[in-house]
């Protein structure tokens, strides 16, 4: 076909296949606007893959292909540096073990923690520990302020990938998915050791609550480390998330109402480890499924509001440039 | 039946504002304080209505003093910065409308910030893009396989970035770029912190990229020996307004006045003659058989002028030498300042 | 008086610059304290009142509660890890080079670079303890003997702090990375400093360990000499092993630099 390039105006929108496939494109990569179809030249189609990349399904099975080359990538690294590799391991034992320790020390002083007694602290402390391994893995998620504010992300911007999830990949710790397995070998030796039985499906539950609780602060950090396209420093907001990780550590359902209120909505820690201990060897089955039902439903609000400051907060910086 | 439209980046009338905090000198404490909950803003228009077309497979240079609005038309070309007003269109995209897809098109190269994973080997940092720009095994490999035949980058594909040299990792950073054989190219500052030997073999690159594969390439450097070795059309920008755009062979044309011609010789055939030579330029410096002279190419025609001086003289040595384009374009860069209100570029010139 | 040169008091002038700029960061740091009040505040009722005593490693609830608020600002208030990384940042870029070569001693470079801001930061942070105190009603010291005492460990504690963590820092003229031995340190330190849970309450081989190692004088004699513990003669008796531990650190730290030197010069870092 013989086309001239038109003379650009968006008002005269022809959707161009191209326009009309794009606004289907999944998002938070932020570019989901409507597209004004602008007419082109008709040019010589180069390099096509054979994934039709423009549909929602071959987009997310793009970046699932990128986690695993993120994840190589990681892999990669952490064995340039065995030495650091090793150390880090050393520390996370030598943390876990003090944290069990001071159950250890507590429960000379008192019989029980209220309805907690050492196993079952043991337990929460083997979840606290996961979860924070699995943190780890995603740290990056704690640079996206700095980002923001120096301006990095024009370099993701430039590409085509998610932004969020490129800035999380490529700094993952893929490595520190064995430190999260310790976590979960020490509930396991704690299980055999005290004989308590539990049920498998007891096991996948709790274990379904722990990452969907990993899932829904990595949101929450998210969340707070995106005000940065508006405010700038954001220093204030990361330094009380951590704070909130405070009380991770220990049983929550022994603080008051309106705490542990706080600490199931608006900082869901409760989820990461209180939770799936309960769910472990003290609730029924159906309580677990009503914690996992509420953590789902918070979960989802935490996901839209993500949704809607990333969608937002991309659109800032195209406009104002970090 | 087509005609060969090639147009393939079009900017117009584009106007890009962005809003500041209003600077106070010596702010008081109260205000101060103020200020961390509320802070006035003020505009500042960076891009003030500009317009160009690149066709395809140019190789333009675009430059600009520090602050002109160089990377910020560059971030708008490549869908980072939406633009206040005006069009944009690259490779039949709205950059910052379709950004995931046109991504696909254009390859982008930030000097100063590196693409490539620092510790682990350049391999997989190529993987990686692969990936991510959906590449077949197969293309990529021909890419890697002539890449490695022009930049020479084999020989370090498997050692890890950080032991890599400056220069060996700008190659591999340009190379990740244009893995995908994109269309445009912008390049950032690629040779800054470059020796002479790692500039000229990125020029080379680029230059047989540029003809091979038809890529266009739009340059930003402060090195206008990039320029003058690599780019036919020059862009300047200065203020916000784009005070010329041109060929480079026009811009010395309009804006150098003055040649030097330097000669030495044995002796003298025709006094008269020479004396009229002579008359129509300005000695600069003669010391024994050595001359130096100037000619205002305004007024004279230098072929005329050296072909009087080789009946005049025994000439054993001759060379004309024209102002470097660096000086040229301070020289520009001095007179955008005051000569540059139109926004249009043809008009500016003497 | 020669002990601190010019060019040195210059470099002072450059930390506080650096404070001023940060000082948004340093209050930022403070902003976990209600959380950890909260937290604090309940979770040891809880085991107080389970427990059926009255103390709790010889403390009773208002007390055991104090330690708990003042260790945490002691702990927060030194980010020594941070003297460690700037180090290792130091080594690692080359700056090392451009101090060598000027007429300044590195660890008097380091020491008014970096400590001089965290020494005030320290007694900042000591001053916001004792206005809390003040507004919430809590204990505060009321004898000026064991003022002195507690200065003089709390002075001790934030130099030994200091050579510690400068001594980690110059690891890195040899390892790829410190990152790994600062974090695996600081588990360590919270533990056996007593800032997780108080010293007293350890069984007694492990409060045996806990003196055995440097950590108990970076925070828990400080805060031990504040809640009037300690009888004076015994206090003495610790400010000197503190002592001790500081110059220990010292020694140890210098000595550390010049291997690591000599390594650097013919390894070229």
């Amino acid at each position: 076909m013989p086309e001239k390039i038109m003379e650009i105006n968006p008002e005269k929108s022809t959707l161009t296949d191209r326009g009309a496939e794009n606004t289907s494109t999944a998002n938070l990569h932020g570019s989901d606007r409507r597209v004004e179809g602008i007419s082109r030249s008709v040019r010589q189609v180069t390099e096509k893959s054979p994934w039709d990349r423009t549909g929602k399904l071959a987009y997310a099975l793009k970046h699932l292909r990128l986690f695993y080359r993120f994840a190589v990538i990681s892999w990669k690294r952490s064995t340039e540096y065995k030495f650091n590799f090793f150390l880090n391991n050393i520390q996370q034992i030598v943390t876990l073990f003090i944290y069990i320790y001071f159950w250890r020390i507590i429960l000379n002083h008192i019989p029980q923690l209220q309805e907690w007694d050492f196993p079952t602290l043991t337990i929460l402390t083997g979840f606290v520990f996961f979860n924070q391994s699995l943190m780890v893995v995603f740290w990056a998620m704690w640079t996206i302020n700095r980002r923001i504010i120096k301006g990095d992300l024009d370099v993701f911007l430039v590409r085509p990938v998610s932004v969020l999830f490129a800035i999380i990949g490529q700094n993952l710790l893929i490595y520190r998915l064995f430190e999260a397995s310790l976590g979960l070998a020490m509930i396991g030796v704690v299980l055999i050791r005290y004989h308590i039985s539990v049920t498998l499906f007891k096991m996948v539950l709790a274990l379904l609550i722990v990452f969907l609780g990993t899932y829904l602060i990595m949101m929450v950090t998210i969340f707070l480390q995106s005000l940065s396209f508006w405010l700038g420093r954001t220093n204030a907001f990361t330094e009380l998330l951590q704070a909130g990780f405070l009380i991770n550590r220990y049983p929550i359902t022994i603080f008051p109402k309106l705490v542990i209120a706080f600490f199931t909505v608006f900082l869901p820690v409760i989820f990461i480890a209180t939770y799936p201990t309960l769910v472990l060897v003290e609730f029924t089955v159906i309580r677990g499924l009503e914690v996992l039902g509420g953590e789902l439903l918070i979960a989802g609000l935490w996901t839209y509001l993500v949704y809607q400051i990333w969608r937002r907060g991309i659109r800032r910086y195209e406009n104002v440039g970090g | 039946m087509g005609v060969k439209v090639d147009t393939i980046i079009k900017v117009h009338q584009l106007v890009k504002d962005f809003k500041v905090p209003k600077k106070d000198v010596n702010p008081s404490l109260a205000k101060k304080i103020w200020s961390i909950f509320y802070r006035e803003w003020e505009t500042k228009r960076v891009l003030k209505h500009i317009s160009f077309e690149v066709k395809k497979g140019e190789f333009i240079g675009y430059v600009g003093p520090n602050g002109a609005g160089k990377s910020t038309t560059i971030k708008i070309l490549t869908g980072v910065l939406t633009p206040t007003e005006g069009e944009v269109q690259v490779v039949g995209f709205v950059p910052y409308k379709q950004r995931y897809e046109y991504t696909y098109h254009i390859g982008v190269v930030f000097g100063n910030r590196s693409l490539l994973e620092f510790d682990i080997p350049v391999i997989d940092s190529f993987r990686l893009y692969r990936d991510i720009y959906e590449l077949n095994p197969k293309t990529f490999q021909e890419r890697l396989d002539l890449f490695s035949e022009i930049l020479k980058i084999d020989q370090f594909l498997h050692i890890p970035v950080r032991k890599l040299s400056l220069g060996e990792r700008m190659r591999c950073e340009i190379a990740a770029s244009l893995l995908h054989k994109p269309e445009v190219v912008f390049l950032d500052e690629p040779t800054i912190g470059l020796d002479v030997l790692a500039k000229e073999e990125i020029r080379n690159f680029l230059t047989r990229i540029n003809q091979e594969d038809k890529t266009t390439i739009m340059l930003t450097t402060h090195d206008m020996n990039d320029i003058e070795a690599l780019c036919e059309r020059i862009l300047i920008i200065d203020e916000g307004r784009i005070i010329y755009d041109g060929p480079l062979t026009e811009i010395k044309r309009k804006y150098v006045q003055w040649k030097r011609i330097e000669f030495e010789y044995h002796g003298i055939k025709n006094p008269v003659l020479l004396r009229e030579i002579l008359k129509k330029t300005r000695v600069l410096e003669q010391r024994q058989k050595f001359v130096s002279l100037e000619v205002n190419t305004l007024e004279q025609d230098v072929p005329e002028i050296i072909g009087g001086l080789l009946n005049s003289l025994d000439i054993v040595d001759l060379n004309v030498q024209e102002p470097r384009l660096e000086s040229v374009i301070k020289e520009i860069y001095r007179r955008g300042m005051n000569g540059a209100g139109e926004g249009q570029a043809e008009q500016v010139g003497p | 008086m020669r002990l601190i040169e010019a060019k040195y008091l210059s470099l002072i002038r450059i930390s506080f610059k650096r404070v001023n700029e940060f000082k948004f960061d340093f209050l930022m740091r403070y902003l976990e304290i209600p959380m950890y009040l909260i937290i604090v505040y309940f979770l040891w009722k809880l085991i107080f009142r389970f427990s059926g005593k009255t103390e709790l490693g010889g403390m009773e609830f208002s007390r055991f509660f104090v330690y708990m608020v003042l260790a945490r600002f002691i702990f927060i208030s030194f980010p020594f890890t941070e003297t460690s990384e700037e180090i290792e940042e130091i080594i690692k870029s080359g700056q090392l080079t451009a101090i060598i070569t000027r007429p300044v001693t590195f660890q008097k470079y380091v020491f008014f670079k970096l400590n001089f801001n965290t020494l005030v930061d320290g007694l900042l942070s000591i001053g916001l303890f004792l206005l809390m105190s003040f507004v919430m009603g809590w204990y505060i010291l009321d004898d000026l003997v064991y003022w002195l005492l507690f200065g003089a460990s709390f002075v001790l504690a934030i130099c030994l702090n200091y050579f510690f963590y400068f001594s980690i820092g110059l690891l890195s003229f040899w390892a790829d990375e410190i990152f790994g031995i600062t974090q695996a340190v600081r588990s360590i330190r919270m533990f056996f400093s007593g800032e997780l849970i108080p010293l007293t309450m350890f069984p007694s081989t492990l409060l045996t360990v806990a003196s055995l190692l440097p950590f108990k004088y970076m925070l828990f004699n400080p805060v031990y000499l504040y809640l009037k513990k300690y009888p004076v003669p015994e206090a003495l008796h610790q400010l000197g092993l503190q002592l001790i531990w500081t110059v220990f650190f010292m020694i140890f730290s210098k000595i550390l630099y010049q291997k690591g030197l000599a390594w650097y010069n013919s390894y070229g870092g």
